[in-house]
């Protein structure tokens, strides 16, 4: 089949088109699908989406955002960042994750893998999730503790591999 | 490929026209259009099902899965 | 087998526009050196950001997208057609689509046959989130647009659908004027976005 483009068109539209992604279709190859809100049967994950929930609270809480703040920046709803921060067994979907990652600067493939999305490769995610966990409580200002534990374990997650 | 086309006549019966027309007439394509769709739609089916795969459907509460066809 | 069209992309450094084929039935071969220049890029630029330790662009969400394991699933099925945008000697994007399985969701069509983008990618270098500058643009206008043309041709009017990933919703909202059914809990929470008859044309307009 032949096709024809209108060059004064395409011309047009080139400056608003520009610095634009246009990808469609899905993510990554090696994602394991996981339905919405479905608890976590394997008990090996849960310290990781414990870790997610609290991970996502305090580098909003590090911002001096409220919860409100981060739904917006993040465009997902604000009960399901509740839900996110609040409910040890909920996974969120990759999109809300990605989205996530983006408001939070949070590097992308490791927040999947926290999350509960992907398939973890790297077995020191576990422990240091675990640790992290630990070392975080929910309380209002951030305290030197939590800024500590925050800042270690956002520096491992970037570290190269 | 694309733009060779082949000439073919139909034999079927009222029942079958009816469907193709009632189809034609709700998609708002032509008959041949509707076979074309059936046709591409048949070939996709029948490639999973030669893989092993089945074809269920799942009802509209997501209560129920029923199979489609078995080979 | 296979159809070239001409069409055009923007150079970005030269900022003219310049002649470029859409290919209607890209080949195995085709396929194969697209991956052989896209992947090296792909992963020199994402070592050279580690290195420099520059997160501030984000690699691009489908960076693990095997062109060649589509191509090789579809072949011979007749409702896929795979299209690409060749030009200074390099395939610029690809486009995956399928005339039929996808039934329309907007309610004034709903059951309606639309052309359906399975995937659609340009490349590393034109990828925003990957390089400060992209080679070309154009590349999504380009490919959308022989979507709905191709939805024309079928007798779809111009319909037609397909989940953007996050970074890409913008240009299917706002530079498409696609109507937004919201994140599709089915299909990894992406995105649904469908294109109706009166959209379709005011995209071409």
């Amino acid at each position: 089949m032949k096709f024809s483009f209108d060059k004064e068109w395409l011309e047009r539209h080139a400056d608003s088109d520009q610095n634009l992604e246009i990808a469609a279709g899905s993510f990554s190859l090696d994602q394991v699908p996981r339905a919405m809100g479905k608890p976590v049967g394997d008990p090996a994950a849960e310290p990781r989406v414990v870790a997610f929930g609290r991970l996502i609270n305090l580098s909003r809480r590090k911002r001096g955002w409220s919860i409100e703040d981060l739904a917006e920046s993040s465009r997902i709803d604000v009960s399901e960042a509740i839900r996110i921060e609040h409910d040890p067994v909920y996974i969120p979907g990759p999109r809300t994750v990605y989205q996530l990652s983006t408001a939070l600067d949070l590097p992308r493939e490791r927040m999947l893998q926290l999350s509960g999305n992907m398939l973890v490769r790297d077995r020191r995610l576990g422990e240091q999730a675990v640790k992290f966990a630990a070392r975080s409580e929910s309380v209002e200002k951030l305290s030197r503790q939590e800024h500590r534990a925050l800042e270690e374990f956002v520096r491992y997650l970037n570290e190269s591999r | 490929m694309a733009g060779d086309k082949k000439t073919m006549t139909l034999n079927l019966t009222e029942a079958e026209m009816a469907v193709l027309e009632k189809l034609s007439l709700d998609k708002e394509l032509s008959k041949t259009a509707i076979l074309r769709q059936a046709l591409r739609l048949y070939q996709l089916v029948d490639n999973r099902l030669a893989q092993g795969d089945t074809l269920f459907l799942e009802d509209k509460e997501k209560k129920n899965k029923s199979e489609l066809m078995v080979l | 087998m296979s159809d070239r069209s001409i069409t055009f992309l923007k150079d970005r450094r030269t900022g003219e526009l310049v002649e470029a084929a859409l290919i209607d039935g890209v080949s195995r071969q085709e396929v194969e050196s697209t991956e052989s220049a896209w992947r090296p890029f792909l992963m020199n630029s994402l070592e050279e950001r580690r290195r420099a330790g520059n997160s501030e662009l984000s690699p691009p969400e489908h960076s693990h997208w095997d062109w060649r394991r589509k191509h090789e699933a579809v072949r011979g099925l007749i409702a896929y057609r795979m299209f690409g945008v060749e030009c200074d000697g390099a395939m610029q994007g690809l486009m995956l689509v399928s005339t039929a399985g996808h039934p329309c969701r907007i309610k004034e069509q709903k059951g309606k046959e639309q052309v359906y983008v399975d995937f659609v990618a340009t490349a590393p270098w034109n990828s925003p989130s990957l390089v400060e500058i992209s080679k070309f643009s154009l590349v999504g206008r380009v490919l959308i647009a022989t979507a709905v043309q191709l939805s024309m041709e079928e007798g779809f009017r111009g319909r037609i659908g397909l989940h953007a990933l996050p970074q890409a919703e913008t240009f299917y909202a706002r530079n498409c004027g696609m109507t937004d059914l919201g994140n599709d809990k089915r299909k990894e929470e992406l995105r649904y976005f469908e294109m109706t008859p009166e959209q379709a044309a005011a995209f071409l307009r």
